[in-house]
């Protein structure tokens, strides 16, 4: 039985809207620019149902109203679009850092359950890189520096970010054929 | 273009032609006036029942409906033909005319032209247009010629009278009743059993030809119909051929794995039974959705139940349902969607009654959509790749539609009139609900109001539209498709997907540019396959295979420039959403100009820190893509300053993410384009792009000898300080060129030339060139020729350009233009850095840098050109800075007389002296110049100041040595300058001048400066200060040490007459000549003596001189090595004289003692000092090169004087004379044995001996006397000899005491006395002595 789940791209895109990291997982080289415009027409949908939604406006300041409120807002954007043969699901960190994902698009049921699982993988595997202190080496000294570390981190220079990103690529694979 | 109207299924479709030579802006007048009628009432439409049969899509006269109305611009595509049937309200029913006829115009030719016009538009046996008309405008009142008469059939003149507006109406009426008319006719011909086969014949059946039919199809002659008014079928049968349905074979899902990029809609396999099956076997499921088109069309919604076009289709539906016709049932769907949209319209319309709430409405709208949009995926595929295009341009067209239905209610915040005003509102433009205004769009809050009003969010109209998109648009035919992408990318941007939009509109330009090759190739000239033809002119050969006989003859087609606009103004649209901003270099007419902004503007200075600081924006990888396209598509146009504006724009903005291939391949392509457009003469030019060019700009120094310094003239009388040459701090120089040039203003001289040395930096990895590069100056006018530069790659470069100024006063240099090949100039300002200008720099980097983290903006207003708008504030409150800036300024002097060195006494400039030496140099000065010298002055320096500066700022000297560096400082200068030389010199004069030179141990090198100036200049009127120019003659000085001196020493010299004068009679020996000085008949003198070792290779004289007071001037010479002795009177020193503090020349004041001697060593120190200066005064020698010329002077002032010789050359306190007496004969034996200081005595004879003190001080002193005689054993004497008390003598006084002695044996014996001062500090250890000698003989 063929893996439900194909991821055939997934793209890290920063707050300021840069490209991070786009990987593809399809081992063809043209197909790469296509995925950086599936990310970033995606970036529209993910504006209106995350960034900029007036729902989660008004659940942020919630959060910090009622401090450390129960349930936390949602990360999880769902799907944002499908695309000729892909459906493109959206996932936004609390630091606005957005995650795109790129499945192949197929008959069978797709659980939001395990795209979060994914996401949650990919979001770690994000943060353990960034956490990364020499990143900051490489960076000038000065204020706007965040934004140069967190696009750094997507640099070939740095390869770890990519073989977790990779990992993941794997596991979901190999977990699906298993099942 | 087709505008996918929601409600295009209802709509009436009128083209309107132009016929004649009608002009365009009379056409659109016309047609505009036509288009006003969107809708018709049913009522107002002429139920023209001549015959009473034909009226039975004709509305009743009371009925309360509308007719929708819609003005294509264009006729359908010729491969739409096979819509006909199933689509008939894509093609327009009837055609309109537009003629505008004159007095002189033939109708009748008018009348052709418009048939034939037609004849080319439609296909000769289509269906449509139903109903052809010419409208004739009559352009003045009255004057069209009355024969009208003549009735051409199809022709109508409009009258131009006050109410043309409303006789339009009536004519579009009676057009439309003639449509109606005509839709009966084809229902009647396609009721008929063959028709009905026709219909049934293929997916997409042709209506049936005219020979076929039963009854001729002819205009205006209605056949009465079986049914005419019963539009039951009459056969319904079960007997569905559908067994023949094609089985669903379903392709494979994968797209990749079809080669021709077929489709993906799950399509099937076309059946191909249909065409045999000629009969009556078929359902007339087609023939109801035929009708219910027809009613939608006719307007009749609202009429009773057997009228109605839902009634139709949903008797359609009903046996579509059961039969296997995807295709006819999706369409029928689709009918039934627009139904109710209208039904909705004419019920809503005026009444806007609320809306129920238990579900709204348009859920039931949409549903019957998406089963369309279902339908028509599974509609088996066609195999022919004309009819596929049919097929995707019907699916796509229902997605637009359930898209549109989407947008609407959203737009119209929920489902109301003003939603169906948007769903039907046909025209050649689409409509936008005013709720969407442009500048709204990228609010998102109004947007996010809109979706919770209505409950549609945006991503659900995004989701709908997205299924339009696939390979399978390529199927679509070139205009379909564009129009088709046309309407996505404007509901994206009407619902803020921006990005989409781009993308969509990506797609867009694609196509256009797929035309525009096909365009190209289809002209004839394909030889040149290498579109974009941009570098040439244009010229092509016509016929390169035939170029034999056409070789020299090219032939420049005229390119029709119409549209390159839009692409390009879509091009920067996309560019700009993706964080590029194509235009950042704008594009203007050529001009030569140069613009010089008063004050300077702010923002333009600042931009380049604002570029330097700005963050990334956007997304590099795509941004490099688009912008390669960007510029491949300007160069297809061909539009050549565009296409070298968006190579530079993007070059400029685009630095940092660009390879080096694509920065280099863009700068050549603009360079390129620039130099083509130049050469075909197009007017528009770029603005200068490549960022600050200028780094610095200064003022090249000036070769010194031409450097004017601004003097007060009181300089002119100003006796020479000591003081600078001392401290050294201070300039040593009276005018000093370089701190001149520190300040910020510059003096530079009137008509002489002037450099400026301009940095340049080139950023990119190409050499940049720069067809100008010159001066922007204000206030004197300044002559400079522009340069043209090319600055190598990522360096920087300086260049110089030089000028002259031609005025005096201040020139300003303000910064650079430069000009870019091709380009525009443009001034660069270079404002000096002051505080302010710091400080006011890094408050705006503050800003942006403070700016540029966050995320408070959505996305795309994060551009800098949305940016600009929100800080307009900041840059008017820092205006008024702009006119603070600080420019490079000179100041412009009037000429000034030139001074040459025509030549010196020096040879090649290298002077050798011995120590000591005085000698002479020459100088002799030229004028050059026009204008004559009045005022010179001289000042030198040498390689001695320097050290002795040092050595007296550090302070570490003695006092003693203090004063000894500063008399070398100021007393023996090495150069020296009569002041009183004379002064002026006249244009081209000559003037010398005598310099005295004195050789110092150590010196190697030294410089003259010549000061000069024109003082008495008329020019300068009456300010208080004139210029001077400065030359200056660099000397190598050699001093050879060649006597050393050392040892100077004091000895006591007793004065020894006798002996002396019995040894000096005539005597030659030159020895002896020296000793002669030593022939001192008194006391009080000293020997001065010293030891000068002659370390070169040339032998000597050496003469020492002795002046003092009331002595007769003395010398001795010798021709050294051996040393020199000379005589010198004892002195001694007042008190007052020996106490004074060692002065320093300097004048410096100590205000806290640095040495910490005691009282008594500080004294003797003075004395030392004092003593030591009197020394040099009254001794001093010369050498002189025995056998040569040069002499000098010998300085001993290396020499210490010690102590023993302080109390040497210091006279004693008292004069102590002794003698000896005897006591029988008193005077005259006294007088015979008394030779000199020796005295002849005999034995054992008494003898006095008288001590004569005499006290020399100033002040009164008390005395004690010791005697002493020996060999003292053989000598009595009475008394004491020591300590003989003197007593207190005045000054001047003497005192004599005598004493008796006897001496007992024959021999010499020495008596000596001592007298000391007693009692006193001065005199404490201070003794005066004396002796004689006492020969005892017995004879």
């Amino acid at each position: 039985m063929p893996p439900s789940l194909k991821l055939n791209a997934v793209a890290f895109v920063s707050p300021q809207n840069h490209p991070i990291l786009i990987r593809t997982f399809n081992n063809q080289d043209e197909h790469a620019i296509k995925y950086h415009y599936i990310a970033h027409t995606s970036l529209d949908v993910i504006e209106e149902r995350g960034e900029f939604s007036i729902r989660r406006i008004i659940c942020v300041q919630l959060i910090f109203s009622v401090a450390a409120a129960g349930k936390a807002f949602e990360c999880y954007l769902g799907l944002l679009f499908t695309m000729e043969d892909v459906a493109v699901y959206g996932y936004i960190t609390p630091l606005k850092v957005k995650i795109i994902l790129a499945l192949a698009l197929s008959d069978a049921v797709v659980k939001d359950a395990e795209i979060i699982t994914i996401f949650k993988a990919l979001h770690m595997a994000y943060y353990s890189s960034v956490s990364n202190p020499f990143l900051k080496l490489e960076t000038v000294g000065d204020s706007s520096s965040d934004q140069a570390t967190i696009l750094a981190v997507g640099s070939p220079k740095w390869k770890l970010f990519r073989r977790r990103v990779d990992d993941i690529n794997w596991a979901v694979g190999n977990l699906n054929s298993l099942t | 273009m087709d505008t996918h109207s929601f409600a295009s299924l209802a709509h009436v479709r009128i083209l309107l032609l132009p016929v004649g030579l009608i002009p365009q802006s009379l056409f659109e007048s016309y047609a505009s006036e036509i288009r006003t009628y969107t809708s018709l009432k049913l009522a107002e439409i002429p139920a023209d029942t001549r015959d009473g049969k034909a009226a039975r899509f004709l509305p009743n006269p009371m009925s309360t409906g509308y007719l929708h109305l819609s003005f294509p611009t264009h006729p359908p595509a010729q491969s739409q033909g096979p819509l006909s049937l199933l689509r008939p309200s894509i093609f327009p029913l009837a055609v309109v005319g537009i003629a505008a006829c004159s007095q002189g115009d033939n109708l009748r030719s008018l009348h052709h032209q418009f048939n034939s016009n037609l004849e080319d538009i439609f296909p000769a046996g289509s269906t449509f247009p139903l109903v052809r008309n010419c409208f004739a405008f009559e352009e003045t009142e009255g004057t069209v010629n009355l024969d009208t008469g003549e009735s051409l059939p199809g022709l109508t003149i409009v009258p131009c009278i006050a109410k043309r507006k409303l006789h339009l109406g009536t004519l579009l009426g009676v057009l439309c009743s003639q449509i109606l008319v005509e839709f009966g006719t084809l229902t009647q011909a396609l009721e008929s059993p063959v028709g009905n086969e026709y219909l049934n014949a293929s997916l997409m059946p042709l209506p049936p030809p005219l020979s076929e039919l039963p009854s001729p199809l002819n205009r205006g002659d209605s056949i009465p119909n079986i049914s005419s008014h019963n539009s039951q079928p009459e056969v319904t049968r079960s007997s569905f051929t559908l067994g023949a349905a094609p089985t669903l074979k379903r392709m494979s899902t994968a797209p990749s794995t079809a080669p021709s990029r077929s489709n993906t809609l799950n399509v099937t396999v076309p059946s191909k039974k249909r065409l045999s099956t000629y009969g009556t076997s078929s359902s007339h499921g087609r023939l109801y959705k035929m009708l219910g088109d027809f009613f939608l069309l006719s307007g009749r919604s609202e009429d009773a139940l057997i009228c109605r076009a839902e009634t139709r289709y949903n008797e359609a539906a009903l046996v579509f349902r059961s039969a296997n016709d995807p295709l006819w049932y999706a369409s029928t769907c689709e009918g039934m969607a627009t139904c109710s949209i209208i039904e909705a319209w004419s019920a809503g319309h005026g009444l806007n009654n609320s809306t129920t709430a238990v579900k709204e409405p348009w859920h039931d709208v949409s549903d019957r959509l998406t089963q369309a949009i279902n339908l028509y995926q599974r509609t088996a595929a066609p195999e022919s790749e004309p009819t596929h295009a049919l097929f995707v341009f019907l699916y796509c067209s229902c997605v637009l539609r359930q898209s549109s239905l989407l947008f609407a209610v959203w737009s119209a915040k929920g489902w109301g009139p003003l939603a169906f005003t948007t769903m039907l509102q046909p025209g050649p433009r689409p409509f936008l609900p005013p709720t969407l205004t442009a500048g709204d769009r990228t609010n998102y809050l109004l947007l996010e109001r809109l979706s919770t009003l209505t409950g549609i969010s945006r991503s659900s109209i995004a989701s709908c539209l997205g299924q339009l998109h696939g390979p399978w648009l390529l199927h679509l035919g070139q205009r379909e498709r564009i129009a088709v992408l046309e309407v996505t990318a404007s509901i994206y941007a009407c619902i803020g997907y921006q990005r989409k939009e781009a993308y969509i509109l990506r797609e867009v330009l694609g196509c256009l540019l797929d035309l525009m090759v096909c365009g190209r190739e289809e002209d004839g000239y394909t030889q040149t396959p290498n579109i974009p033809q941009s570098a040439g002119l244009g010229i092509h050969n016509v016929h390169p295979v035939a170029g034999v006989n056409w070789g020299t003859v090219g032939v420049r087609l005229s390119e029709s420039t119409a549209g390159n606009e839009s692409i390009l103004k879509l091009l920067a649209y996309i560019c700009r959403v993706l964080g590029i901003d194509l235009e950042a270099i704008g594009l203007s007419e050529a001009t030569e100009a140069r613009v010089v902004e008063h004050p300077p503007s702010l923002n333009k200075y600042d931009e380049d820190i604002v570029d330097e600081l700005r963050e990334p924006l956007g997304w590099p990888e795509l941004q490099v893509g688009v912008v390669r396209e960007a510029v491949a598509v300007a160069e297809a146009l061909p539009d050549f300053p565009t296409v070298a504006q968006f190579a530079l724009s993007s070059l400029k903005t685009l630095q940092t993410v660009l390879t080096p291939n694509d920065q280099y391949h863009l700068y050549a392509t603009a360079s390129r384009a620039l130099l083509t457009s130049r050469r075909r003469g197009d007017p528009r030019a770029i603005e200068y792009w490549s960022g600050r060019p200028i780094v610095s700009i200064s003022v090249a120094p000036l070769p010194t000898i031409r450097i004017p310094i601004e003097k007060p003239r009181s300089i002119r009388h100003k006796v020479l300080d000591p003081a600078p040459i001392l401290q050294g701090i201070v300039d040593p120089f009276l005018y000093n060129p370089r701190r001149a040039s520190d300040k910020g203003t510059s003096l530079v001289v009137q008509n002489e030339m002037l450099e400026f040395v301009i940095t340049l930096q080139n950023p990119y990895i190409f050499d940049l060139e720069l067809q100008e590069v010159s001066l922007s100056t204000s206030g004197v006018p300044f002559d400079s020729q522009p340069m043209r530069v090319v600055i190598p790659a990522s360096t920087l470069h300086q260049v110089v350009i030089s000028g002259k100024a031609t005025e005096t006063g201040v020139l300003t240099i303000r910064g650079c233009f430069v000009q870019a090949p091709g380009g525009i100039p443009r001034e660069y300002i270079l404002p000096l850095y002051t505080t302010e200008e710091e400080e006011r720099l890094a408050r705006k980097r503050r800003v942006i840098l403070s700016e540029s983290c966050r995320f408070k903006y959505p996305p795309l207003e994060r551009h800098p050109w949305t940016q600009a708008d929100k800080h307009k504030s900041i840059p008017n409150a820092e205006a008024a800075i702009g006119s603070a800036f600080k420019f490079l300024e000179c100041k412009v002097v009037p000429e000034q007389p030139l001074l040459r060195i025509r030549r010196s006494s020096v040879t090649h400039g290298a002077l050798m002296l011995y120590d000591g030496e005085k000698s002479i140099i020459r100088i002799t000065l030229e004028n050059v110049s026009s204008i004559p010298v009045d005022f010179l002055h001289l000042a030198s320096e040498d390689s001695t100041i320097g050290p002795s500066q040092k050595a007296l700022q550090e302070g570490n000297l003695s006092v003693f040595e203090t004063y000894e560096t500063e008399f070398n400082l100021i007393h023996r200068p090495v150069l020296t300058w009569d002041k009183d030389e004379s002064k002026s010199i006249a244009p081209n004069q000559n003037l010398t001048l005598t310099l005295g030179c004195f050789g110092k141990v150590g010196c190697t090198n030294g410089v003259i400066h010549i000061s000069y100036a024109y003082s008495q200049d008329p020019r300068l009127g009456d300010s208080g200060s004139f210029y001077l120019r400065q030359v200056s003659y660099p000397l190598m000085v050699t001093v050879y040490q060649m006597l050393e001196c050392s040892a100077m020493d004091l000895l006591p010299f007793p004065a020894y007459p006798q002996v002396r004068r019995s040894a000096d009679t005539e005597s030659v020996n030159p020895k002896d000549e020296r000793l002669r000085h030593l022939d001192i008949s008194d006391d009080g003198w000293c020997l001065f003596s010293i030891e000068v070792r002659n370390s070169y290779g040339t032998p000597f004289d050496i003469t020492l001189f002795r002046t003092q007071n009331g002595k007769e001037e003395a010398s001795s010479t010798t021709t050294i090595p051996p040393g020199l002795v000379i005589p010198i009177r004892k002195i001694v020193l007042s008190d007052e004289a020996v106490s004074k503090i060692i002065p320093t020349l300097s004048e410096k004041q100590f205000v806290v003692a640095t040495s910490n001697l005691t009282k008594v060593e500080e004294k003797a120190q003075r004395e030392l000092f004092w003593y030591r200066e009197e020394l040099f005064k009254c001794v001093s020698a010369r050498w002189h090169e025995t056998g040569g010329t040069r002499s000098g002077e010998l300085s001993f002032r290396a020499q210490r004087l010690t102590l023993p010789m302080l109390e040497t050359f210091r006279l004693e306190i008292a004069q102590v004379s002794l003698s000896l007496e005897r006591e029988d004969n008193e005077e005259e034996e006294r007088e015979i044995s008394y030779t000199g200081a020796k005295q002849y005595l005999k034995p054992n004879e008494f003898v006095q001996l008288r001590a004569k003190v005499m006290n020399l001080c100033s002040f009164p002193v008390v005395f004690t006397l010791d005697l002493e005689a020996t060999p003292s054993e053989h000598l009595i004497y009475e008394g004491i000899f020591s300590e003989l008390a003197i007593g207190r003598l005045q000054s001047g006084e003497s005192k004599e005491i005598s004493t008796t002695l006897c001496f007992l044996a024959c021999g010499r014996f020495e008596l000596s006395a001592k007298a000391r001062g007693f009692g006193s500090s001065e005199t404490e250890g201070r003794v005066a002595r004396t002796h004689i000698s006492a020969i005892v003989t017995e004879d």
